[in-house]
Order: C-alpha cells, then sequence, then structure tokens
C-alpha cells in the first residue's frame, strides 16, 4: 500500500480540481461512431420517455445523438482555471473533459508493470488507503457537461498535489507531447540519433538493445530533459504565482526574485544542454 | 330477417307486463309453437297459454312481436319453425357484442332500451322493428367507427365520460349513433395530439408523442399536408379511427428507416506497445522538483472568494 496521503476525501466544498475522481451512474465513457444519428425523445405510447433515431444529415437539432460507451469510474482532466470559468463564473455551463478510469489490475505482475509504464496513453492510479486505484485511460476521453457537476455531484476523492503534478505530466505528453514526460523520451531519442547517424547496422544494435548509446551522448539528453523539465517548472509553477496575483487583482512583486532565480538556472541548464552536444 | 306482422303468423295482440318504459300491447301466440315450450305466465293479457319464453318477446316493438327467426317461417298453418340458419340480424347483434366489449345489458342501452330481453331475442333469431334494424346497423357501425381490434378499448371509447356524457349514455337516450360518431373520445383525443405535436415539431426541443415523431422528418410543404389529410379525417362523421391509423400508419411507411448500427472496433487494451521505447533517465532523478504546473495549478475557485 502506499501512503494515504495519495488521495484526499475533499470536503463538500473543497472546488473541483483536475485530476477529481469521479464515481456516478451516469457517468458513460461516451463516444460517437460513423453511425452516430440525432436522436428525438418522445413520450412513449405505453408510458415514459423514449429516443428514436432520425434520418441521417437531419438538420434538426434535438440535442441528443446516438454515442456509445459504457458505465464507468472517471477522472476530471479539465485544467482548474477551465473548471473555474464553467463551474461559476458561467454558472454550470460548457463541457469539462474527462477520461475514463479503469479497475486497478488483480494481478501483481500486471500492476506493477502498469505502475512503472512510461506510456503516455494510460496513467496508474495506485492502489491506497480510501481507494482502490486505477488507470486513467486518457485514450477513453469523454466530456461532461458543466450542470451536471454542480455541486460536485459524483466527486468520490481528490488527487494530492502530487498526484496531480504525475497526471498532469502524462496528460501533457499525451495531449501535446510536451512536458518532462515527453522530455524523457525526446533525450532518450536524442542519443540514439547521435549515436546511430546514418549507420543502419548501429540503428539496428540499439534498437534491438544489443548496445546502448555511448555515455556522453546519454548525458547530452539527460542535459536536454533536464533543462525541458526547468522549463515545464518555470512555465507552469512559477508562472503560476503571477497567474495568481493577477486574478487576485494584486502586486506580484514577491514572486520577482523567485522567477528571476528559476529563469537563470533554465538559463544555466539550457547552456550546459547545449555545451554537452559539443562532442 | 324476421319481424312478422302480428296477423302473418295469428297472434292476437295483447297488453304488456307492467314495464318502466311505455310498452306498446303484448300479443300472445294464438297456438303453441317453438322448441322451448315454454308457458308465458300470465303477466301478459290475452290467451293464456303462451309456450314461448317471455324475454324473447320484444315489448318495445310498437306493431310487431319478434320471433326467434330460426324458428319461424310463414305456412299455410301461419307458423312453422323450420329455419335455424343464423340470421344477419343475429351476426350484427353478436358483432357489436363482440366488437364493442359490451355487456348484453348494455348492448340494449346502446339500442335505447332498459332491459336487454329483445337483444337476447335478436341474438337467438327473434324478429326485429325496422326502427330497431337501423338502430342496430348505425350502432355497429359505430361500433366499427372506433374498432381497431380491441374489444376493451371501443368499450373504452363508449364509455368514457365527455361534458354531456358517455357515448353509452348519450345512446341510451336516444342520440343518433351516427351523430355521436363525430364526437367520439378518440377524435377529441386525436385533435389534441395533432394540435400539440404539431407544435412540438416545430420546436427544436419539443418532445412529441411517438406517434407523430414522423413530424421531425417532414419538411414545411409536407407537414401542411399532412395536416390537412389529418383535419380532414377528424372533422368528417363518416371517417372511421381505422383511417386515423392508416393515416399515420402511411407517414411512419413513407420514412426511409434510420441505418443499422455499424460494427464497432473494440477499444485497444492497455498499453502494450513492444515499439515502446524506454527512457534512459526518468525527470524525476534529474534533480528537478516539479510540482503542479500550469494544468493543475489553480488553487480552487472557492478559496478566491
Amino acid at each position: 500500500m502506499s501512503t494515504p496521503e495519495r488521495y484526499i476525501k475533499p470536503a463538500a466544498d473543497r472546488p473541483l480540481l483536475f485530476g477529481d475522481i469521479f464515481s456516478a451512474d451516469w457517468l458513460h465513457d461516451a463516444m460517437i461512431n460513423q453511425d452516430a444519428v440525432a436522436l428525438a425523445p418522445f413520450d412513449a405510447r405505453g408510458g415514459g420517455r423514449a429516443y428514436a433515431p432520425l434520418s441521417p444529415g437531419t438538420k434538426r437539432r434535438t440535442g441528443f445523438v446516438l454515442a456509445r460507451g459504457g458505465p464507468c469510474r472517471a477522472v476530471l482532466l479539465s485544467d482548474d482555471c477551465e473548471i473555474e470559468t464553467w463551474l461559476v463564473r458561467k454558472g454550470g455551463g460548457g463541457r469539462l473533459l474527462f477520461a475514463a478510469l479503469d479497475a486497478w489490475p488483480d494481478d501483481p505482475t500486471e500492476a506493477e508493470r502498469i505502475a512503472a509504464s512510461t506510456s503516455f496513453r494510460r496513467h496508474p492510479l495506485r492502489p491506497a488507503d480510501r481507494f482502490e486505484g486505477g488507470v486513467v485511460e486518457f485514450f477513453r476521453l469523454f466530456a461532461v457537461s458543466g450542470r451536471s457537476l454542480m455541486d460536485s455531484h459524483g466527486r468520490l476523492l481528490s488527487l494530492s498535489d502530487a498526484e496531480r503534478a504525475a497526471l498532469e505530466q502524462r496528460w501533457a505528453a499525451y495531449a501535446t507531447r510536451r512536458g518532462p514526460m515527453a522530455a524523457e523520451r525526446n533525450g532518450t531519442k536524442l542519443a540514439y540519433v547521435l549515436e546511430a547517424g546514418d549507420d543502419a547496422t548501429r540503428w539496428e544494435q540499439l534498437l534491438k538493445g544489443i548496445s546502448t548509446p555511448a555515455e556522453p551522448l546519454v548525458d547530452a539528453g539527460a542535459r536536454l530533459a533536464t533543462a525541458l523539465a526547468q522549463a515545464w517548472r518555470v512555465e507552469g509553477e512559477i508562472a503560476g504565482r503571477f497567474a495568481d496575483a493577477y486574478e487576485d487583482r494584486r502586486n506580484g512583486n514577491d514572486a520577482v526574485p523567485l522567477l528571476q532565480e528559476e529563469l537563470r538556472v533554465l538559463s544555466r541548464l539550457a547552456a550546459e544542454a547545449a555545451d554537452a552536444l559539443d562532442i | 330477417m324476421s319481424m312478422l306482422a302480428f296477423e302473418d303468423v295469428g297472434i292476437e295482440p295483447g297488453t304488456a307486463a307492467a314495464s318502466s318504459r311505455q310498452r306498446p300491447p303484448m300479443p300472445c301466440l294464438s297456438q303453441p309453437m317453438g322448441p322451448m315450450g315454454l308457458v308465458i305466465p300470465g303477466g301478459i293479457t290475452g290467451v293464456a297459454s303462451c309456450r314461448f319464453p317471455f324475454e324473447l318477446l320484444d315489448a318495445t316493438s310498437a306493431d310487431l312481436i319478434e320471433l326467434p327467426a330460426a324458428w319461424v317461417s310463414v305456412g299455410e298453418s301461419g307458423v312453422a319453425v323450420i329455419d335455424r340458419s343464423e340470421t344477419e340480424v343475429q351476426r350484427l347483434v353478436e358483432r357489436i357484442k363482440r366488437r364493442s366489449g359490451l355487456t348484453w345489458g348494455q348492448v340494449a342501452e346502446a339500442m335505447g332500451l332498459d332491459q336487454p330481453r329483445a337483444v337476447h331475442l335478436w341474438r337467438s333469431g327473434g324478429g326485429i322493428s325496422a326502427a330497431n334494424e337501423k338502430q342496430l346497423n348505425e350502432l355497429d357501425a359505430l361500433v366499427d367507427s372506433i374498432d381497431l381490434g380491441s374489444a376493451a378499448d371501443v368499450r373504452a371509447e363508449l364509455l368514457q365520460s365527455g361534458a354531456a356524457g358517455s357515448i353509452l349514455d348519450r345512446l341510451h337516450s336516444g342520440e343518433s349513433p351516427l351523430e355521436l360518431a363525430a364526437v367520439a373520445p378518440w377524435r377529441t383525443i386525436a385533435r389534441e395530439a395533432l394540435a400539440r405535436n404539431l407544435e412540438a415539431a416545430s420546436e427544436d426541443d419539443g418532445i412529441l408523442d411517438e406517434d407523430f415523431l414522423f413530424l421531425l422528418e417532414l419538411d414545411d410543404e409536407a407537414v401542411a399536408n399532412f395536416t390537412s389529410e389529418a383535419e380532414a379525417i377528424l372533422d368528417d362523421a363518416q371517417s372511421r379511427r381505422r383511417d386515423w391509423e392508416a393515416l399515420i400508419d402511411a407517414q411512419f411507411g413513407a420514412l426511409t428507416p434510420p441505418p443499422a448500427p455499424t460494427e464497432l472496433v473494440e477499444d485497444e487494451p492497455g498499453d502494450d506497445d513492444p515499439e515502446e521505447m524506454q527512457p534512459f533517465f526518468r525527470t524525476a532523478e534529474l534533480g528537478i522538483e516539479l510540482g503542479v504546473g500550469a494544468i493543475a495549478a489553480g488553487r480552487g475557485y472557492r478559496e478566491r472568494r
């Protein structure tokens, strides 16, 4: 079992946040297929509400559509500012982005493999107190209306900041191919490219794991990844302090020294990465 | 048809037994006849020993005694029981009963009668007056105009309360079946449904009844044409409920059926990617402290307020 702080039982008035875990009967990982058609709600002869498909290409806007999917637990992926925009400023309008949360595997070997995976597509939420664990499946995204989420309907748990940070990094890697996880991969690719060049035999050896790039080349890749990770830190965590000051309409000068320091670190790391490429 | 004039069958008019309605003089048979062989009790004046079941005598007929036609034909002796085949009136009565779901007593009420005796008489082949036969035919037409194949449904139509009473009440009080066909409950319901669904179909978020879903597929001209046809049926006293249903069915029949759902490729399971490259290093090991970034940096909107 991991540390219990990994997951937080949120107070009812805690705002919804990126990474919140939801479980509700109405949650479905809906997606449309090529057979999607508008559905018209109607009062059935035998009583009750039913839905009938309209002709393909109908211009009628019923607001209902035939979709595929199934019931699931889910994790909120909209960023915190977007959540606030829809739930507070726009009174529950709009749509918020979710990813389906698959069950944590029962097989310990599979569980360990998922926990260590560097795939961008799935993110492990390891079992801990209060939570049996799950796998966030970024390839099963769907939207939920803001109105459905007012008053935190369906929220089960929130993630700790450390878990939110990890989820954020993998989500950025999946959605934008940027951020620390993408940097790991890009730094490694850099080492491969510098090692093999146009040598097909060398490529084959590297890709089959027969050999690895020379240590200086791996170091160059690592320095690139380090600089990009620092850039991520400045762009997100540090710049966020000014975003907060802006939202509060207050002076953010107290964050300037930190920003200067972090930028100098970034500058130094970027220079070191550049120097490492003088091979 | 077995309406026999008294003189045709040698019947002497008598006086009627007590009845809540004005009854014509009750005749009695002048000679024994018929297979039942019952003696009419003394409530009927005239010849004392009539051998006919009392309930088969139509007390409502003013100038006719109605006998089971299957029993009666006129021969040299005036009366003979020879014909046991079902008559048109018998078929009519049975059909009304079967299709309407009414009790025999209610069928009698629908005929404007207080008692079902005459109906039983007709049912068993007894003679019927021209007026009653006409009423019976009109009642049959009324039932036919309502009938969609469910006796319970027709019965409900006939018994449904209205501002002026149910159709059955109004039949009992003497209103014409043909006129009542024009105000049957189904027409009122259909008119209301038509208006409601036309309005709902004009709105994007309108909720239609199942029977009117086709409206969502029609263009304005087609809706206008349908509306015109629908109103013509509902306004025509001769139209039947089946005509209305056929009109609705025809609208659905003209629609292009929605395509069958296409096969869906299952989601690829998991993250298994044999080509997935394993990085030589992890950012967590590179010495950069990574907290929540731009996506998850919000402190929570309620904390700000």
